[in-house]
């Protein structure tokens, strides 16, 4: 079940990643949904092949990160700190449940806390910082139409 | 529904949206970008299906990558001499074949 979880929101990652205008959140969706798929392709194959599809595609992405400030076009950089916020908290909200997911879940049981299992109210705000996330992306989708 | 079906559809819609940024943008790092989620997508039906066996096997999800990931690297580097050439990454300025 947590390897289709992963799997589908790495998908969306990706594709969130592949329509937004600008290259640089674009590349940080990407890496963001590799990792989700590598996660899923990790639980299904072996831990192994998890982390070399995650560590190898990760380098790759490096590259082509550095290739972006080497290469890129001439275009004027759009300082906004609210859409650099929405992007840091985002990616921060999205590696914190999933660090939480992979060490905490068990198939047999509910998922652990550290003093108390995990509720519905836990969950409910789960699912609210994942719709204020979401609606994060949406804005960083969206911010070239201001330009 | 079946639950690898479901991935196995992840991965197909993967591939398919990559093919199209590859399709559909001007800009060589999107396609390299749109090639990264061919190359993902496959990866994970290629994992489905080798989960599925009786006794799984890594050694092609290993191979597989290391490929791609090389072929990768050598189209940003071609990428990166198209752009010393021609000074631009926009694939239809670079492209000599539309006469």
């Amino acid at each position: 079940m947590m390897e289709l979880v992963f799997a589908f929101f790495g998908t969306i990652f990706i594709i969130g990643g592949l329509l937004s205008k600008r290259i640089t959140p674009a590349l940080l969706l990407l890496a963001l949904g590799t990792t989700f798929v590598a996660l899923a392709i990790g639980l299904l194959v072996n831990t192994t092949a998890g982390l070399l599809v995650s560590t190898v595609f990760a380098g790759a992405l490096v590259a082509l990160m550095a290739l972006w400030l080497i290469i890129a076009e001439e275009e004027t950089t759009r300082a906004d700190p609210i859409n650099v916020l929405s992007l840091a908290f985002m990616v921060l909200l999205w590696f914190a449940l999933m660090v939480l997911i992979a060490f905490k879940y068990h198939p047999t049981r509910n998922l652990y806390l550290y003093i108390r299992n995990m509720t519905e109210t836990d969950l409910e705000l789960v699912f609210l910082a994942m719709l204020v996330s979401v609606t994060g992306a949406l804005y960083l989708l969206r911010g070239d139409k201001h330009e | 529904m079946n639950e690898q079906l479901i991935l196995i559809g992840l991965g197909g819609v993967l591939a398919v949206s990559g093919l199209c940024i590859v399709a559909a943008t001007r800009n060589l790092i999107k396609i390299a970008m749109g090639m990264q989620a061919i190359i993902l997508g496959s990866l994970l039906i290629t994992a489905v299906a080798l989960n599925s066996l009786p006794e799984p096997n890594v050694d092609p999800i290993l191979l597989v990558t290391s490929v791609c990931v090389a072929s990768e690297t050598v189209s940003l580097s071609i990428l990166y001499l198209a752009r010393e050439k021609h000074r631009t990454i926009d694939p239809q300025k670079i492209s000599k074949l539309k006469g």
